[in-house]
């Protein structure tokens, strides 16, 4: 009954077909052979250890040495960390991290860049809003930060951009009780709208809650790694 | 006929492994990726361990692993990779996240106001699955199989895979270059994470010793 119901389908009746069995069988066995071929060709050449390796095999010496080698080599990664407390700023959850070795000293709920992207009108120029990635250092602690507004922050508003002197660029109270420079006019600061913690809405600062951020202040030195990510 | 060539290049492709003790090959595998790791640490750039011996991909700086995430599952195609350092050239995917235009004179309300709307590019706006490639290697992350729908995506994915990489390997052949295809399975936020931090001309290594 099943069987006669079958065949009564379009797609049953194509799959029979011999047309689509000449289309469909060659079509599966060039792709396979292209699969086969590209999988051994991509594969000459072997491997560049072992034939180094074939040199020195049986060499129970040999072992020690690298083994030796092998803990020089993670002594100099681990020169490289930093010693002291560090800062980590993950950018996709909007979390820093205060740490020092690997304990996490305090854990913060922030705001970074929003990717965002402005033009100036006239086409001259284009700023996109990402918060920086990579290693940084604390270059400035900054208690009650003023913000000097640059020249996006009146093209965004729709106003005209007023000279570099211009008492117009000097916001108050904006920043929260502390800054610190990251260089470039990055920073990490207070916030007004603690709401958006936790969502990525700034212009590429990083926005932290004044408890959190005086932890941080308190805590950091001119000389502080920085990493985001 | 058709057996005796197909026992004929097994024997081939077997004699390319060679005997070597182990703990010889591991050890020259993981000095291999300290030494690179050193070079990449000594930048002042994030990277990316892809460590497929431990399953785990490592986010790091200076040496310091910044957030580990774990791989679920993962396949190799193509050139036996041991230990490798490339730089990412591209990122692809079908829907890569668009960053939104602010409008000049849109701005003054920084969320206060209760009609608020957010227009920001996050997390949750990456794609689950997309290509990385690296120099002779190509990277595909797809999330785990979960469901029928996620099913219907994977297996279109694994066809259009099956199709694009011998061709990729074709082509790094005529460029005189070796081809290296993984498929990695991560968890959806993983594999999201991923997108967000890696940019492109990040360096990143790939460690896959037991390949060897």
């Amino acid at each position: 009954m099943k069987i006669e119901y079958l065949q009564h389908l379009k797609a049953y009746k194509i799959l029979k077909s011999k047309t689509f069995l000449k289309i469909i069988i060659p079509l599966a066995i060039t792709f396979l052979s292209v699969d086969v071929i590209g999988y051994f060709t991509a594969g000459q050449g072997c491997k560049d250890i072992s034939s180094a390796a074939n040199l020195k095999k049986n060499n129970k010496g040999y072992v020690a040495e690298l083994k030796t080698r092998n803990i020089n080599l993670r002594g100099i990664i681990k020169r490289l960390a930093p010693s002291g407390l560090y800062i980590v700023v993950d950018t996709a959850e909007n979390v820093l991290f205060l740490k020092q070795g690997n304990k996490i000293i305090r854990k913060a709920i922030i705001s970074a860049g929003s990717g965002s992207i402005l033009e100036d009108p006239s086409g001259k120029s284009k700023w996109v809003f990402d918060t920086p990635r990579g290693e940084f250092k604390v270059q400035s602690k900054i208690v009650n930060p003023r913000w000097v507004k640059p020249d996006w922050a009146f093209i965004e508003e729709g106003g005209d951009i007023p000279n570099k002197t211009s008492k117009e660029r000097i916001e108050e109270g904006v920043l929260g009780d502390y800054a610190l420079g990251l260089g470039n006019g990055y920073f990490i600061h207070g916030t007004l709208y603690t709401r958006l913690l936790g969502r990525n809405v700034t212009h590429g600062c990083i926005r932290v809650g004044d408890e959190d951020l005086r932890a941080v202040f308190n805590a950091s030195e001119i000389g502080t790694k920085i990493f985001i990510f | 006929m058709l057996l005796k060539l197909l026992f004929i290049l097994i024997i081939i492709l077997s004699s390319c492994a060679d005997a070597l003790p182990d703990e010889i090959k591991s050890l020259m595998a993981e000095q291999v990726l300290l030494e690179e790791e050193i070079k990449l640490a000594k930048e002042p750039h994030i990277y990316f361990i892809f460590d497929f011996k431990d399953k785990k991909i490592y986010i790091k700086a200076s040496g310091k692993a910044l957030k580990e995430l774990i791989i679920k599952d993962f396949g190799f195609w193509g050139k036996p990779l041991d230990v490798k350092s490339a730089a990412l050239i591209k990122k692809s995917s079908l829907f890569g996240p668009k960053q939104s235009k602010i409008k000049p004179g849109s701005a003054g309300d920084n969320g206060n106001s209760g009609d608020f709307q957010l227009d920001a590019l996050e997390l949750a706006d990456m794609p689950e699955s997309y290509s990385l490639s690296l120099d002779g290697i190509l990277i595909d992350i797809k999330p785990e199989t979960e469901g029928p729908i996620s099913l219907l995506k994977n297996t279109y994915r694994s066809i259009k895979l099956h199709i694009m990489r011998p061709l990729h390997a074709v082509w790094n052949i005529i460029r005189g270059k070796q081809f290296t295809s993984i498929i990695v399975s991560l968890g959806k936020k993983e594999a999201q994470a991923i997108y967000w931090a890696m940019h492109e001309g990040a360096g990143a290594i790939i460690y896959c010793p037991d390949r060897i």
